[in-house]
């Protein structure tokens, strides 16, 4: 289910999660990679968490 | 906020019930929406009514069932499109009605409705014991959650919910704050739809100590069940062990209070 494609990422600090934690788009959930949030996207899209950056050769950002 | 309330006997005839609400300001629209027929495993039909206008949608439906209850988000959600205007509902949750049969849980998320103004309406599940009541018009009192917005109609008002109890006739008396008719009361056959759950459940309902961003605020009420912390429109899932700190328990059998304006 974890794949480039649906990889976002968390753009700000919250109580439950630190900025860049990252989330994967499942079923309509943002979900993290522990799966102990998750996110309903319609609530959150592009307010907390936005689609994650990939350098041209699809490899994700390090750090 | 949005909110819905449906209630569903997987045997026979099935009900599904749908408030909706204009997701821009949690206006109810007042669409209601009731299937019946049999539901088979895969690619029943669904007819919705809406019972004010007489107008009715036919949706096929696929369902997936047999769910591991931990898991719900995981199943795979069915969409349902009318292929006559190519609107769309996407059901989240369904619920058999014999606890001792596997659950089916379908998305209930989204729906798009011809109008005159192809506006567009979300709706949310709400938990719900899967009893079949017949539908009285009536008061229908909402509880738009998050936003503390309170929405009664159908034929009557807006207003606030100051309080609720049970009755001794099964039905439950509101107190209601109306905008244009001060404070009254009224009783209907079902508890607030968009609260239901939790107004109805007295164990395992946590509040929130403390704000988080726009996610949900101090003291909103959660849900624990499969192991996870939900918000009441399960917008919002916490894993227990990880965040219990995040939560306090209500005492059982205290009362749960409807909150005040």
């Amino acid at each position: 289910m974890e794949s480039k494609s649906n990889e976002y990422v968390l753009v700000q600090d919250l109580l439950i999660a630190l900025k860049g934690e990252s989330f994967f788009l499942i079923d309509g959930y943002y979900v993290n990679k522990s799966e102990t949030i998750l996110l309903r996207s319609t609530n959150v899209t592009g307010k907390i968490i936005k689609k994650k950056a990939h350098d041209r050769n699809g490899i994700l950002p390090q750090g | 906020m949005i909110g819905t309330v449906f209630s569903l006997r997987d045997r026979g005839n099935c009900v599904v019930k749908a408030l909706v609400y204009d997701i821009t300001d949690g206006r109810l629209v007042g669409l209601y929406y009731t299937y019946y027929g049999s539901m088979g495993s895969n690619g029943q039909e669904f007819r919705f009514l809406n019972e004010i206008s007489g107008a009715e949608a036919k949706f096929n439906l696929s369902l997936s069932g047999n769910p591991d209850q931990q898991y719900p988000w995981k199943y795979p959600k069915s969409s349902v499109r009318d292929e006559a205007t190519s609107h769309r509902i996407t059901i989240r949750e369904i619920f058999r009605n014999n606890p001792d049969e596997p659950a089916l849980y379908v998305d209930f998320d989204a729906i798009l409705l011809a109008s005159d103004v192809e506006d567009c309406y979300t709706f949310s599940t709400v938990v719900e014991q899967p009893t079949y009541q017949p539908y009285k018009a009536g008061l229908i009192v909402i509880d738009v959650s998050s936003t503390k917005k309170l929405m009664s109609s159908f034929q009557f008002c807006s207003g606030k919910i100051l309080s609720s109890k049970p009755t001794r006739q099964g039905q439950y008396m509101y107190t209601i704050q109306s905008i244009d008719l001060g404070v009254i009361t009224r009783s209907h056959n079902q508890l607030i739809p968009a609260a239901d759950y939790f107004d109805k459940t007295t164990h395992n309902i946590f509040r929130a100590n403390d704000d988080c961003n726009n996610l949900f605020y101090k003291d909103e009420k959660f849900v624990l069940r499969n192991r996870y912390f939900h918000n009441r429109t399960s917008t919002v899932l916490l894993e227990e062990t990880v965040f219990n700190k995040f939560f306090t328990k209500i005492e059982e059998d205290a009362p749960v209070k409807t909150p005040a304006s």
